[in-house]
């Protein structure tokens, strides 16, 4: 039992480094779609280099940290109703304990989300979304497709954002109007900030590596860190 | 040397009291939250705060103890006043059982109903409404392989006529993680009598418990599940409650212990228009206790 466990171990990590070495072998699979995407992708890399990121870079730069951290805490406080949702959706039980604990500790002690409270009494933070639900019950993540404004996706997760965003709790509850844009404007800032540790990362063909980076990360986030698939020995 | 001569005096004025108190335990858990409720104003709130004493002395008698219990109320919201008294009584207990005269835990509680009082917040003991009794002599057995009896009567020469003026029976049985349990209060000046079933399972982490009540005196009949789940530190826990007349309602909440001692807990109480027909109000507490 443990030298099989062992072995599948291994070539779970082989498998990962071929993945990573060999990230254009399988383009034409994942991504028939490549001439298409290439020019999405270009355009929204333009509108970021021109209005996006400059305005990430201001807000990041002019507001407090403290500030920043606490619109921060409170928008990953909604989406945890999102994850807890999906959670469920995929029969996690322990998952969504810790999810709806996060939402009902933060909610209240957290002030409303400002704080995270949660995650020092070791709630971690965990990330469900409905494309990971689609995935979770066997749907395919089919092409790669970049999405205008939006970015990487998959037709699959493209459905489930559909969804996410339709069901997101400050899209339904925020009101009035101009305070709901104000915060989804603030949401996007975020979410941004959030990306620019990644960019340092970027190396290469810088959209070879933001589609293989994504598919694998939803790979990942869907099988949740595990590797089930079962291995023929002599492929290696 | 002078100064360890004060110590060694100090050390032995203390020794003395200290022996003679030897059993006696001081315990308590102090319960705040705060409410917010439909239709009022947020108020911080006392959620049943205890102290109290017990513990035994020697009888002479071989194997059986005596036994006392004393425990007050707290207002831990305003005042920090000791309130009303909870329990106060004294007993004998051994290989018999035991057996209690005074204000005490009646074994309709401890035995059937507290089966679903497991949550902190106002979503908890939504049906029951009986507790402790004054005027009352108990008899409570030992366990015998799993079986576990109870007689209370209730002599109270204020109340109404009667040499015994309430009778409270129970029994449980618990075997493998399940108990059941079932218990009748009977009022002999208003034959008015209630009954109370309840089958609770508990596996690791997991808690399910139902409870059924028959009350006569409010003809109502009501039932409740409540459930709860622990992991690491954390416990979710819910209840939903059939309050007759088609009146329901549901609590969620979640416990984060903070060490052995203390916690705290966030609960949602939410109820249908029935249920608000008959006062039930929709809540949200949030609250900390300690215990010692």
């Amino acid at each position: 039992m443990f030298a099989f466990t062992y072995k599948r171990f291994f070539s779970a990590v082989a498998m990962v480094g071929v993945i990573s070495l060999q990230p254009a072998s399988a383009d034409s699979d994942v991504d028939p779609l490549e001439g298409f995407n290439r020019s999405v992708y270009s355009f929204n890399k333009a509108v970021d280099r021109v209005v996006y990121k400059p305005l990430a870079q201001a807000y990041t730069s002019v507001t407090p940290d403290l500030v920043e951290k606490g619109v921060h805490n409170f928008f990953s406080n909604i989406g945890d109703v999102t994850t807890l949702l999906n959670s469920v959706l995929q029969l996690k039980g322990e998952a969504s304990a810790i999810s709806l604990s996060r939402i009902m500790f933060n909610t209240t002690f957290g002030l409303g989300g400002v704080l995270d409270v949660a995650t020092p009494m070791g709630l971690r933070e965990q990330t469900e979304d409905f494309g990971q639900t689609l995935g979770y019950w066997g749907a395919p993540s089919g092409p790669y497709v970049v999405l205008p404004l939006l970015g990487p996706s998959n037709v699959r997760d493209t459905v489930g954002l559909a969804v996410d965003i339709n069901t997101d709790v400050w899209g339904r509850e925020a009101k009035p109007t101009d305070s709901k844009n104000v915060g989804t404007g603030l949401r996007l800032l975020d979410r941004r900030v959030q990306l620019f540790p990644a960019e340092r990362l970027v190396s290469g063909d810088e959209y070879v590596f933001v589609r293989d980076a994504y598919m694998q990360r939803r790979e990942f986030l869907v099988q949740d860190g595990r590797f089930d698939q079962q291995f023929d020995e002599s492929d290696f | 040397m002078k100064k360890s001569l004060i110590a060694l005096a100090v050390a032995g004025a203390l020794a003395a009291p200290m022996v003679a108190q030897a059993d006696a335990t001081l315990y308590g858990s102090l319960r705040v939250m705060v409410v917010d409720q439909e239709d009022s104003e947020l108020n911080v709130a006392d959620n049943s705060s205890r102290i109290g004493i017990k513990g035994s002395v020697d009888t002479g008698i071989d194997g059986v103890k005596a036994i006392y219990r004393g425990e007050w109320k707290v207002n831990t919201a305003d005042g920090a006043d000791f309130g009303a008294g909870r329990l106060a009584y004294v007993g004998l207990t051994g290989g018999f059982g035991t057996a209690a005269i005074g204000q005490q835990w009646t074994p309709y509680y401890t035995f059937v109903t507290g089966a679903t009082d497991i949550l902190d917040g106002k979503s908890t003991a939504p049906t029951q409404d009986v507790f402790r009794t004054g005027n009352a002599i108990a008899y409570v057995s030992p366990e015998m392989g799993g079986f576990q009896g109870a007689l209370v009567a209730i002599a109270d020469d204020n109340a109404n006529g009667e040499d015994v003026d309430a009778y409270n029976v129970a029994a449980k049985y618990s075997v493998a993680g399940f108990t059941v349990g079932a218990s009748l209060l009977t009022d002999e000046a208003s034959d008015n009598d209630m009954t109370a079933v309840s089958a609770a399972y508990a596996a690791g982490p997991l808690y399910v418990a139902a409870l059924y009540q028959d009350k006569e005196a409010a003809d109502v009949k009501q039932w409740e599940l409540a459930g709860s789940y622990a992991f690491g530190d954390t416990k979710v826990l819910a209840n939903y409650i059939d309050f007759d007349n088609d009146g329901n309602g549901f609590g969620l909440e979640v416990q984060q212990k903070l060490g052995k001692q203390s916690r705290v807990f966030a609960n949602i109480y939410e109820v249908n228009d029935d249920a608000e027909d008959m006062g039930k109000k929709d809540a949200i507490s949030v609250g900390m206790r300690v215990d010692f």
